[in-house]
């Protein structure tokens, strides 16, 4: 029980950690884009 | 909407460049909300405020970068946000994810988008027309416009022949009829001794 939550909570600050680099890739291909 | 509507009164766009801004608002506003209905489950509790802000921030900043459109046409999308929508009572972990109250949902969306650029292209049809036809001034500041939306509440508010007097409207609001005032309700209450 105490594996999944830990699991569970693992997968969660992953997906944040890769939704910050969609963020940063958007801003990046915004700056590409523009030149 | 009233709210989302006010960055586009200092917008300086002709007719067609106001339709095109207030249609990718409608679309963004569409993708967002789409976008965190599917994946708000997968934040971290306190975070999904932050990066729902995040997504807002970084998405202003790169279509202010890619179009030239003021970096404030963010807030039309923020104020278009259904307001129960990062609460923590909606669980859509609970909802099947094609049942019926997803399409429902997504349905009133879609309704709110279409009535957004709707009437974004209504209001800057009226000023066109008052400002180019008419060749009244006050339409070339947002001026024309607040004076025309509270002419249209105003008019609304006090609609002759509705059949109810605006005492009527306000007594069926509160839920109470003339012979029950809440208030000597309350007095007939007993005491406590």
């Amino acid at each position: 029980m105490n594996i999944k939550r830990l699991v569970v909570a693992t997968a969660k600050y992953l997906f944040l950690v890769l939704f910050l680099c969609l963020l940063a890739a958007i801003l990046y291909a915004a700056q590409l884009l523009r030149r | 909407m009233l709210l989302a509507y006010l960055p586009f009164m200092v917008y300086p766009y002709d007719f067609f460049r106001t339709g095109v801004a207030a249609l990718w608002v409608v679309i963004f506003l569409w993708t967002t909300v789409a976008f965190f209905w599917f994946t708000r489950r997968f934040f971290p509790g306190r975070s999904l405020k932050h990066a729902f802000f995040l997504w807002l921030v970084v998405w202003a900043q790169a279509v202010w970068t890619l179009t030239k459109l003021p970096p404030y046409w963010i807030l039309s999308v923020f104020f278009l946000m259904p307001v129960s929508f990062l609460e923590n009572t909606a669980k859509p972990g609970h909802v099947r994810i094609f049942s019926k109250k997803v399409l429902k949902y997504f349905f009133e969306r879609a309704l709110a988008g279409i009535g957004f650029a709707g009437f974004v292209v209504l209001l800057e049809f009226i000023r066109e027309i008052g400002e180019k036809r008419l060749g009244i001034h006050a339409f070339e500041q947002p001026a024309g416009l607040l004076l025309v939306i509270s002419a249209v509440a105003f008019l609304w508010k006090n609609q002759p022949y509705s059949g109810r007097t605006q005492s009527q409207s306000i007594e069926a609001e509160l839920g109470a009829g003339p012979s029950k005032p809440p208030l000597m309700k309350r007095k007939q209450r007993p005491g406590k001794g």
